[in-house]
C-alpha cells in the first residue's frame, strides 16, 4: 500500500499494470500486461453476454447434432426458410451452436487466462493491505483523503488512548505507530477485502467445473426402459435398470400432475437399490444419477423359433418416431437379428394400422427379412420365426447421469456468494490518525477514512470525531473540531457516499 | 379465501397507480413560480406542497406494499405453495420487489423523484398480472419442489426489484443530465443509488442463477442447459457484472454507467418475459 494511493480515494488497492512504466519491447510482459487488464475483462464479459444473446434470438441445433454431420444437414434445411440466405452464413460462423461454438470457447478460455492474471496481480497488494496495513499515513493524505476531520485532543497518551478505545469499541482492529508523531491505523472488515478474491476464484472453479463434467462426465439422455424390461446402463458401469412399473397422473383439468418409475438397480447383477423416481426426486447411486426425463409406450414382443423355443421375450420401447407413428427397435442376438416394430398413430387418422395392432419388420446383416401387421396375441411367422404382440405397456425415460463437475460447481457457488457478500456487504474501512503534539501541550489529531463501497462512512467520521469531542478535552472548554483546511461542507462529507448534503433544493424533504 | 387475494391485489393496484400519478406529478410538474426562479415565500410555498403531495405518494406506495403482501399470502395459502407458480402470481410478487426495493431506497436515500421513474413500472407489471389468467393451477411434476420453487423465484424477486430501482435511478440520472431541474436529486447522488442498488441485487442474482441451476440440476440431472431462461438471466447478470467492473475498476461514472444500467434492466425484463416468446424449459408454466 503507497501513501499515494490512500489520496486517491475511490482507486483499487491494485491498478494492474498499466501503472507499470514502459520499459522496451518484452513480448511476455505485453502478454502478461494485455492478460491483466481490466478493459479486456470487460470485453470478453460483454462478449460472452452478446454471444449468449444470439443463443437465445437464433434457433439453436440440438446439443447433441454436430456441426458438419449430415443430422446437422438435415436440421440446417429445416431452418432456412425462416433465415433464408443468412442461413449459410450463419452456419458458418457456427451461431446455430453459439453455446458450445469455437467462439465461446475461445472468449471462455481468455476470459479465465485474464481473471488468474488479474488475480496474481492483485495479490500482494491485497494481502499488504489486509495483513501488513501501513500504519503511518503520509501527510498527503491527511490533506486530500475523501473523508477527513481535524480535532484537538488532551495530552498525546490520553489523545492516542481515546482514539483507540473509540474504534475499538466499533470493533476496528488498531495498529499504532509511536514516536515523536504518533499513527495510529484503524479497520474493519478487513477480510472483507479477500471477497474479491474468492469471487474471482470461484468464477474459475466455475469454468473448471464445466470442463470436469465435459470431460469425465457421460449423459445418456434416451434411456428408455419398458415396464417390465431390465436394460443394461452400459459406459462400463456394470449397471442394469429393472423399470417394475411407470405411472403418469394427470389433474381433473388436463395438466400432468406426476410422472414416477418404480425402478431397481443391479450393480454386477447384484441388487443394490430400489426407488421410486419422480422428476424432483432422482436415483443416485456411486455417483450416477437417474432422473425421470419421459415416457411413452412400448409392447412386449415374444419370438420363437421352428422348434416352438422362446428365443425373444422383452419389451420394446417405441421411444422413437417415424412420421406420426411411433417407432422402436429390438434384437435377436441368437440369429442376428435387428427389428423394428411400428405402432399405430394416435387418433383416428391411422387407417392402415389401427389400435391393437403393430407392424413388425425384420432385418438381418441389413437386408429385409420380411414384416407383417400383428393382431394382438395372434402370432405371425415373419422369416421363419412366430412373432407375437403380447400386449401393450408403457416404456420409462431415463437421463443417466455421471457428472464428477457438478460438485466443484457447487463448491464454486458457495465461494462465489460468501466472496460477493464480503466485497458488497462487508466492505473494508480503514481510518488513519496522526497525534501531533502542539507547542501549548494539546495533540492536533488529523484523521483520514477510506473505503470504497460503504455509504454510511462520511456519517462514521462524523459520529466518531463529536463522541471523542465529547469526551472533552481538558484544558479547553470547546472541543475544537473543524473542517479539513480549504474544504467546503460539501467536500466534507463525500458527495458521492450518499450523504444527504449534497441534495440541492429546499423542494424535496424526506 | 382467493376471493380476497384478489380483492387485495385490486386494491394494491390502485394504490400503487394512484402513488404514481402523484410520484410524477411530485417531480416533473413545473410550477410557475418555480420555473419563474422565484425565490423567497412563494418557492418555499410551492416546495411544501410538493413535499405533502410526496409524502402522500409515499403512503399510498407504502399501502400498495402491504396489500401485495396481503394478495401473496392469502394466494399462497390457497395454493399451498409459494405464490411463483405462474405468470400471474409471479408478476405480482415482481410488483411487490419493486414496490419493496423502491421504499426501502426512498427512505435509506430521501430520494422520492424516484418514484416518478421506478413506480410506474411496477403499475406496469401489475396491470400486465390483472391481463393474463389469475386462476390457481396445480403444479406440474417440474415445479414440484417447494422449497426450491419458493426460494429460486424469492431471490429472483430482490434482485430485480433492486434492478428496477437501479434503472429508476440511471433514468433519472440522464434527464438531470440534460435538463438539471433544480428541485430533482442531484446526478451525483442518482448515480450512487443506482451503484448501490446494483450492489445489492448483484449477489441475488447470481443465487437466482446458482439456485436454478440445482433444481435443474435435481429436476433434469443437468446444472446448466443453455435454455433461453437461464442464458438471459446469465446475460444479465454478465451485463452488471459488467456494469461493476467498469466502475471499480475504469472508474466509469455518469452517463455510460446509466446507459449500461439501462441495458441491464431491459436484460432484466427480457429474462422475465423471455419465455413468453422462446421456448425451453422454463415454459410449461408460462414462466
Amino acid at each position: 500500500m503507497s501513501d499515494t494511493d490512500l489520496s486517491r480515494q475511490p482507486t483499487p488497492p491494485a491498478r494492474a499494470s498499466a501503472d507499470v512504466e514502459p520499459a522496451g519491447f518484452d513480448p511476455v510482459d505485453q502478454l502478461w500486461r494485455l492478460f491483466s487488464s481490466v478493459k479486456l475483462a470487460l470485453g470478453l464479459i460483454l462478449g460472452i453476454a452478446a454471444l449468449s444473446l444470439v443463443s437465445v434470438l437464433l434457433v439453436q441445433a440440438p446439443g447433441d447434432v454436430a456441426p458438419g454431420s449430415a443430422e446437422y444437414a438435415a436440421w440446417l434445411q429445416r431452418v432456412r426458410p425462416r433465415y433464408g440466405a443468412l442461413t449459410d452464413v450463419l452456419a458458418a460462423l457456427q451461431l446455430f451452436s453459439a453455446a458450445n461454438s469455437p467462439w465461446m470457447r475461445l472468449l471462455l478460455s481468455v476470459l479465465t487466462a485474464n481473471t488468474v492474471v488479474c488475480t496474481l496481480n492483485r495479490w500482494p497488494r491485497i494481502w499488504r493491505t489486509v495483513f501488513r496495513p501501513t500504519v503511518r499515513a503520509s501527510d498527503a493524505t491527511f490533506e486530500s483523503a475523501s473523508q477527513r476531520q481535524e480535532l484537538t485532543l488532551g495530552r498525546p497518551g490520553d489523545a492516542v488512548a481515546a482514539l483507540r478505545s473509540a474504534f475499538a469499541r466499533r470493533g476496528f482492529r488498531v495498529l499504532v505507530e509511536d514516536g515523536p508523531t504518533t499513527y495510529l491505523y484503524a479497520d474493519r472488515h478487513r477480510l472483507g477485502r479477500l471477497g474479491t478474491l474468492l469471487t474471482h476464484l470461484a468464477v474459475i472453479l466455475v469454468l473448471a467445473g464445466a470442463l470436469v463434467t465435459s470431460l469425465w462426465g457421460f449423459r445418456n439422455p434416451e434411456f428408455a426402459v419398458p415396464e417390465g424390461s431390465t436394460r443394461q446402463v452400459g459406459f462400463g458401469t456394470g449397471l442394469a435398470v429393472k423399470a417394475e412399473a411407470f405411472v403418469d397422473e394427470y389433474y381433473p383439468e388436463g395438466p400432468p400432475k406426476d410422472y414416477r418409475s418404480d425402478l431397481v438397480l443391479y450393480d454386477k447383477g447384484v441388487e443394490v437399490k430400489r426407488q421410486t423416481v419422480r422428476v424432483n426426486e432422482p436415483m443416485s447411486y456411486g455417483g450416477i444419477r437417474f432422473h425421470q426425463a419421459f415416457f411413452g409406450p412400448a409392447v412386449v414382443l415374444q419370438v420363437r423359433d421352428e422348434a416352438g423355443k422362446v428365443i425373444f421375450d422383452d419389451g420394446v420401447a417405441l421411444a422413437y418416431s417415424m412420421g406420426d407413428r411411433p417407432l422402436g427397435h429390438f434384437d435377436v442376438p441368437d440369429r442376428k437379428l435387428a427389428g423394428y416394430v411400428i405402432g399405430p398413430a394416435s387418433g383416428p387418422g391411422d387407417t392402415s394400422l389401427r389400435a391393437g395392432q403393430v407392424r413388425v419388420d425384420v432385418l438381418k446383416d441389413g437386408s429385409r427379412v420380411g414384416g407383417d401387421v400383428l393382431d394382438q396375441g395372434q402370432p405371425k411367422t415373419i422369416g421363419g420365426l412366430s412373432y407375437t404382440f403380447v400386449r401393450e405397456r408403457q416404456f420409462t425415460g431415463l437421463q443417466v447421469v455421471k457428472d464428477p463437475g457438478a460438485p466443484v460447481i457447487w463448491v464454486a457457488s458457495a465461494v462465489m456468494v460468501a466472496g460477493m457478500m464480503a466485497v458488497f456487504y462487508f466492505p473494508h474501512r480503514r481510518y488513519w490518525a496522526r497525534c501531533r503534539t502542539r507547542p501549548d501541550g494539546q495533540t492536533q489529531v488529523s484523521l483520514a477514512g477510506v473505503a470504497r463501497r460503504h455509504p454510511g462512512f462520511a456519517d462514521e467520521l462524523g459520529k466518531l470525531v463529536e463522541e471523542l469531542s465529547g469526551r472533552g478535552a481538558p484544558g479547553g472548554g470547546r472541543p475544537a473540531s473543524r473542517r479539513a483546511p480549504g474544504a467546503p461542507a460539501a467536500a466534507m462529507a463525500s458527495p458521492s457516499k450518499g450523504s444527504s448534503s449534497s441534495r440541492r433544493g429546499g423542494g424535496h424533504n424526506g | 379465501m382467493d376471493k380476497m387475494s384478489q380483492y387485495s391485489f385490486v386494491a394494491a393496484f390502485i394504490s400503487v397507480a394512484l402513488a404514481t400519478v402523484l410520484y410524477i406529478v411530485y417531480a416533473f410538474a413545473v410550477r410557475r413560480q418555480l420555473s419563474a426562479g422565484g425565490s423567497g415565500t412563494g418557492t418555499v410555498a410551492v416546495a411544501s406542497g410538493r413535499g405533502e403531495l410526496g409524502s402522500y405518494g409515499t403512503t399510498l406506495a407504502a399501502l400498495g406494499f402491504v396489500f401485495l403482501t396481503l394478495s401473496l399470502i392469502l394466494r399462497a395459502v390457497v395454493t399451498g405453495h409459494g405464490p411463483f407458480a405462474n405468470m400471474y402470481e409471479f408478476s405480482i410478487a415482481f410488483g411487490w420487489g419493486i414496490v419493496g426495493a423502491y421504499l426501502y431506497f426512498e427512505r435509506r436515500y430521501r430520494l422520492r423523484a424516484l418514484g416518478a421513474v421506478v413506480m410506474p413500472v411496477a403499475t406496469l407489471l401489475l396491470w400486465y398480472a390483472s391481463t393474463v389468467p389469475s386462476d390457481v393451477q396445480p403444479l406440474v411434476p417440474a415445479l414440484q419442489n417447494s422449497l426450491l420453487l419458493t426460494v429460486h423465484v424469492a431471490v429472483a424477486i430482490v434482485a430485480y426489484g433492486t434492478f428496477a430501482v437501479s434503472f429508476g435511478a440511471a433514468a433519472l440520472y440522464l434527464f438531470q443530465r440534460e435538463y438539471d431541474v433544480m428541485w430533482l436529486p442531484a446526478t451525483d447522488l442518482l448515480d450512487e443509488v443506482g451503484y448501490r442498488a446494483v450492489v445489492v441485487g448483484f449477489p441475488f442474482m447470481a443465487l437466482v442463477i446458482i439456485l436454478g441451476a440445482v433444481w435443474a440440476d435435481v429436476a433434469w440431472g443437468s446444472y446448466w442447459s443453455w435454455d433461453p431462461k437461464e442464458t438471459a438471466s446469465l446475460v444479465t447478470w454478465l451485463i452488471y457484472g459488467g456494469y461493476l467492473h467498469a466502475r471499480a475498476i475504469r472508474g466509469w461514472r455518469g452517463t455510460r454507467s446509466a446507459v449500461l444500467l439501462l441495458v441491464g434492466f431491459g436484460a432484466t425484463l427480457f429474462t422475465y418475459f423471455g419465455n413468453l416468446f422462446f421456448g425451453g424449459l422454463h415454459s410449461y408454466a408460462g414462466l
